[in-house]
């Protein structure tokens, strides 16, 4: 089991250094990004680059650089400055040799100017991170529940109202749902804020401003599990042990707490855990839409400004977030149901 | 607080064959479509010499701005404009407006002169309630507007910052007036050249001014932060305002803005050469050659300031005003870079790159307020600071920008937050203007800025001159080339949209004033008198032939109509479409908001006018916008990849003639962003008359504007390199010798220098050594050229001789077989004299030969 732990986590770093590698490459790969604007200006702009390690400025032509993206004359002096684009294996290695050597990220150029990405990440992620807390908090038990009512009461009128309720809810996307929910409550009831509070807004307003992202989030999960319990729960009333238990002489309550339940519970329970993992990973859309800082709606914001530093931290965190949810999920199998063990030598 | 200055935008759409300039001959050089076979012959008043109408006065100014926009309006250069950026505004009760009579430039007076009367109920801290509330859509994360080119920077840095001068309104609250702001005089004082003296009586022009600003207890500096706190109610010294030119203006720091204003005429003398030279940070000894000084005398702190060309103190007041170069000590600045001044200037008015310090803290005031607050992408907060010398003209208490990311996507989200009592003002959306357009709070702004779509005329030749992998604009590959239309190209088709957009109707609906004009009445010819341009009869009579047969606005279906269906015809004619097919023409707008609130609208009458034409073909706009940043669509404009751009670009409201600058085809301002029309060339069907003289666009504009060299009514280089040969004589020596046009007018006038210079590199990038040799084009200096000989031959070519001995030493020091290179650069420059010794009309050239040549 260690072994294929450690397996996992190596492959889990692999993974991640492939993902950050083609994204950087990939980014690096789009057009390079022109300046407007007067000479001076385009200048300086180049200069910029120049001095973010993007680009290389020659006093002659040189080979191997590729296409010359520009040529500028300094005005008054002999010089003519050519600039390259570095090689993009180049910035590549530099990137990594930063992050290894020196665990430096870059600095944010458009979103905080000056500031370490790093840092942007970490002031972003709690905020993320309470919020899908909440809505896990909010969904887990509201979905087993519903799961469970309508599984009890399948091809009920009860049942019926859950599955399409359920339908309909997990077809609207979660950013759909808040604008109408936004009009309704914020805009028109005035009953809740109608952005993600300030600092300074007392505690009652702060409170009032998590109904919102969180019910929204909450939703979708909600369906889910309800769907899923409900499946699993329909599928285990009908097997064999169950009918053995009740023939034993169990009544349908203590059959279903004693025997349904558990059973139906392990492939649930570990979508669970990894659902705790993927909190940390924000909601784009959703935390645009309502002004929220997160470091979902950083995402959108570095890859719609060209924030390249940013936008790979937050990159790096998606990805780590995602490969960590899939190892753990993989392994809690293995502590839910002990019949399954992974990596394990045949006997 | 400096005003935001105002827009435009131009039309480069024209038409019609153009002369070249040169030979007089005509050549087309717009690749316009034309209907007429029969080019008319040019005039024989070309102008031909150096001009300068700088000092002219305000009437010949207003004459020749006249005859400019008639041509540019002619010929669509001036973009088609459709709306003004007047509109429905609600204010909060609570909102005591300085006047009730909007005053264009300037507003209501709100933090001015207004006053917030009552609590804002959505405002749950009770310390803001009475705080003006507004918003941004985007937290920029700075307030140093020298290291950013975004207009949120340049607001939020208005609300801290002083000014040299300053506007406030008038006493009968109906136009405003300039005051003394940090200066302790209403204007600047010109150095007179006639008498050599500062003389505040004097109003002609003068390139050197002086004036006394506040120093010590009369001028503090403000800050909340509690890090800093030792800067809060610091005096201000003389040598505080020179710390923040000498920031800017040095190359190292890297100001996004510092190389901006370096050669223009307004810019500060020298400007350009202490920039180069201080590419490895400040240089002292280039510094002492730039045109600006502080000193005391008699008992004042003076500032002195010298252009690089000559202005009425007016115009010098005007150039110096704004927040951006407010004074800032330069132990501040080390402060916030930890003892590290060039770490304090990266960290000014920024974060600091672990952000443990946020703009609050890295930030001086000496303005009307100072940040309270900085929430990243949630709220920037200001109060009032109580060291503000002006503090009492000031009433309301702070000013709370709430970031309202929604309203990026969402054109009612401000609306909303206005209702709910979260905003102080807000305009009124589209969808909500039915509603509340009588509401009492409602009431209409004039339009400070006028709003245009922006064609791109150009055929696929002259866009890739533009624009291609040599362009002259820019340098773009080849698999980024833009395919332009041929419809885009014909004139009659731009004369239809320009018909068929019904501005009257389009502002009644989404809540904007209509606009036909080019120029906003905020653009002011005469502003020490607030004469605006729109009110002269040479404005009138530029755009009477465009408004004839229509509404008033430009709109007249049937001459819509009519316009499509000749341009239709015309290019079924030549094979460039054919009947039935449908063409498609994009129109890229800034947002959705703007498709939703115009671009809809501006579809409809295009396609319904040209579908109902009796074109053979058929027409189908493409409204959409490029991204959620509003700059990628004036990107899609600056960068020629578009057909329709909706867009406007500030400008000096108090020099419209100067500001036509961004209709030049050469992009000299930056800010072209209409294509196709070439306008240093003369157009024989729209002639541009004045001084008894015909001109090219760029020609009267350049002469009016800073002064010109002009052949045959176009700008000209004054001074055009033929050949070049480079030689080594028997005996060691290196002779240049060397072609040029002559384009001497004047001895007096004309300053001309050749420069040679053998260098070295030792690796691939740097210079490891240089030899400089000047040589002036004038008899004195000739004469006296250090020894070595200078030739004017008698056929005009000019020969320099570096000797023997020289070059041979120079060899011997660096020998071309251990050296990564090795040659000769030459390089020349000159310039007129105008009136006041004012230079104007320079050339620059350079060249270099990449290696010595063996003796």
């Amino acid at each position: 089991m260690v072994k294929y732990v450690i397996k996992r986590i190596i492959l889990a770093f692999i993974s991640t250094f492939i993902i950050l590698s083609l994204t950087f490459i990939l980014m690096k790969l789009l057009p390079f990004s022109r300046p407007i604007g007067t000479l001076p200006a385009q200048y300086n702009y180049y200069m910029t680059q120049v001095n973010e390690g993007f680009v290389a400025v020659f006093e002659h032509e040189v080979e191997g650089y590729g296409e010359c993206l520009f040529t500028y004359n300094i005005p008054g002096t002999k010089t003519v400055q050519y600039f390259y684009q570095v090689p993009i294996m180049a910035q590549y290695f530099s990137w990594l040799r930063n992050i290894v050597t020196q665990w430096n990220w870059g600095t944010s150029t458009y979103i905080m100017p000056n500031v370490s990405a790093m840092i942007i990440i970490g002031e972003k992620l709690p905020t993320s991170m309470y919020i899908n807390i909440l809505s896990v908090i909010v969904s887990v038990p509201l979905g087993i529940l519903l799961g469970i009512v309508a599984a009890l009461r399948k091809n009920s009128a009860v049942d019926n109202v859950i599955s399409t309720g359920v339908m309909i809810l997990i077809s609207i996307p979660s950013f759909v749902l808040i604008t109408f929910l936004m009009l309704i409550f914020c805009w028109g009831l005035h009953w809740l804020p109608t952005q993600w509070p300030n600092p300074t807004d007392p505690t009652s307003q702060k409170v009032l401003g998590y109904i919102l992202p969180v019910f929204v989030l909450s939703l979708g999960s909600i369906c889910g599990y309800t769907r899923f319990v409900r499946a699993e729960l329909c599928e285990v009333m009908e097997s064999d042990y169950l009918l053995l238990a009740r023939t034993k002489g169990l009544t349908r309550k203590q059959a279903i707490i004693r025997h349904a339940l558990r059973n139906a519970m392990v492939p649930i329970v570990p979508s669970i855990l990894a659902e705790f993992i993927g909190i940390l990973g924000g909601s784009m859309i959703l935390e645009t839409l309502y002004g929220i800082p997160g470091i979902g709606s950083l995402f959108v914001d570095a890859l719609s400004k060209k924030d390249y530093n940013v936008l790979f931290v937050d990159m790096a965190l998606f990805t780590t977030i995602s490969l960590l949810a899939g190892i753990i999920l993989d392994l809690s199998y293995g502590f839910i149901d002990p019949r399954i063990r992974m990596g394990a030598k045949n006997q | 607080m400096r005003k935001t200055l105002s827009t435009i935008m131009l039309l480069a759409a024209s038409t019609l064959l153009l002369a070249a300039c040169g030979g007089g001959g005509n050549d087309d050089t717009s690749g316009k479509d034309s209907s007429s076979s029969e080019v008319p012959t040019l005039p024989d008043n070309l102008a031909n010499g150096a001009f300068e109408y700088v000092s002219a006065s305000g009437a010949e100014r207003t004459e020749i701005l006249g005859a400019l926009e008639k041509y540019a309006v002619d010929t669509h250069l001036t973009g088609l404009t459709f709306m003004g950026n007047g509109g429905y505004v609600m204010y909060q009760t609570n909102v005591q407006k300085g006047t009730n009579t909007y005053i264009p430039g300037y507003g209501f007076g709100i933090l001015g002169e207004g006053d917030i009367t009552g609590d804002l109920a959505g405002e749950t801290n009770n310390a803001w309630k009475r705080y003006y509330h507004t918003y941004e859509v985007e937290d920029p994360g700075m307030i140093n507007y020298m290291d950013n080119q975004g207009s949120v920077v340049g607001d939020l840095m208005g609300y801290t910052a002083s000014s040299y001068f300053d506007t406030f309104m008038s006493s009968t609250k109906d136009s405003y007036n300039w005051v003394a702001g940090t200066s302790l005089v209403d204007r600047p004082i010109a150095l007179n050249p006639n008498t050599g003296e500062f003389d505040a009586s004097y109003k002609g022009t003068s390139k050197t001014f002086r004036f006394p600003v506040r120093v010590g207890s009369q001028l503090k500096y403000s800050t909340n932060s509690e890090t800093f706190a030792e800067f809060n109610g610091r005096e201000v010294e003389l040598e505080d305002y020179i710390t923040a030119y000498k920031i800017y203006f040095t190359q190292a720091y890297g100001l996004k803005r510092s190389s901006e204003n370096l050669d223009k005429n307004s810019s500060i003398a020298g400007a350009r050469a202490y920039y180069e030279a201080s590419k490895d940070g400040f240089n002292e000894e280039a510094w002492k050659n730039i045109g600006i000084s502080a000193y005391e005398e008699a008992g004042q702190s003076f500032l002195q300031f010298t252009f690089n060309g000559s202005c009425t103190p007016f115009y010098a007041m005007y150039y110096l005003a704004g927040g951006m170069f407010q004074p800032v000590p330069a132990e501040f600045i080390e402060a916030i870079g930890d003892g590290d001044f060039t770490q304090g200037v990266k960290n000014w008015g920024k974060y600091d790159t672990g952000k443990t310090l946020s703009p609050k803290d890295t930030w001086l005031s000496t303005g009307p307020y100072t940040i309270e607050r900085w929430d990243t992408n949630q709220q920037i907060v200001f109060k009032k600071n109580p060291y503000y010398f002006d503090d009492a003209h000031y009433k309301i208490g702070g000013v709370h920008i709430n970031i309202l990311t929604a309203a990026a996507t969402n054109a009612e989200a401000a609306f909303n937050e206005f209702l709910n009592n979260k905003l102080s003002a807000v305009g009124i959306p589209k969808s909500k203007l039915a509603e509340y357009r009588t509401d009492p709070r409602t009431t209409q702004t004039a339009s400070s800025s006028n709003f245009k779509l922006n064609i791109n005329t150009c055929d696929q030749e002259t866009w890739e001159g533009l624009f291609g992998v040599d362009g002259s604009v820019m340098q773009t590959p080849v698999s980024e080339y833009y395919q332009c239309k041929p419809i885009m190209n014909n004139d009659d088709f731009i004369d239809g949209i320009s018909y068929a957009i019904n501005r009257i109707e389009l502002a009644t609906n989404a809540g904007v004033t209509p606009a036909f004009e080019y120029f906003a009445d905020t653009y002011l010819i005469d502003p020490e008198n607030g004469v605006s341009y729109n009110s002269t009869d040479a404005h009138k009579a530029a755009v009477a032939d465009q408004v004839a047969g229509t509404d008033g606005y430009g709109y007249s279906l049937e001459l819509a109509k009519q316009s499509f269906k000749k341009a239709a015809d015309t290019l079924v004619e030549q094979g460039k479409y054919t009947a039935g097919q449908t063409v498609q023409v994009d129109i890229v707008w800034m947002s959705q908001n703007n498709i939703t609130n115009y671009g809809d609208a501006i579809e409809g009458y295009i396609e319904n006018a040209f579908n109902a034409s009796g074109a053979t073909f058929r027409l189908d706009i493409n409204n959409y916008y490029p991204s959620t940043n509003y700059m990628d669509c004036y990107y899609k404009m600056m960068e020629g990849q578009f057909d329709i751009g909706f867009g406007s670009i500030s400008g000096n409201e108090y020099d419209p003639l100067n500001f036509f600058e961004v209709l030049k085809s050469d992009n000299s301002s930056g800010f072209t962003l209409n294509w196709g029309t070439n306008t240093n060339v003369i157009d024989p069907y729209h002639l541009i008359e004045y001084d008894n003289k015909t001109w090219s666009f760029d020609a009267l504009w350049t002469a009016a504007d800073h002064g010109a060299y002009v052949e045959d009514g176009c700008n000209s280089p004054l001074c055009e390199l033929l050949s070049i040969a480079v030689t080594r004589e028997t005996d060691g020596g290196l002779t240049v010798a060397f072609r040029a046009k002559e384009t001497i007018i004047d001895e007096d006038t004309f300053g001309f220098v050749f420069a040679f210079c053998l260098y070295a590199y030792t690796d691939d990038v740097n210079y490891s050594d240089y030899y400089e040799e000047y040589v002036y084009f004038d008899e004195e200096v000739a004469e006296e050229d250090n020894g070595r000989f200078f030739v004017l031959d008698d056929d005009g070519a000019y020969t320099y001789t570096f000797e023997a001995e020289f070059v041979e030493e120079w060899l011997e020091i660096y020998p071309a077989e251990e050296l990564a290179g090795q040659g000769l650069d030459f390089y020349f420059a000159n310039y007129l004299l105008g009136s006041g010794n004012v230079s104007f009309a320079g050339t620059y050239w350079q060249g270099y030969i990449p290696a010595i040549p063996v003796a």
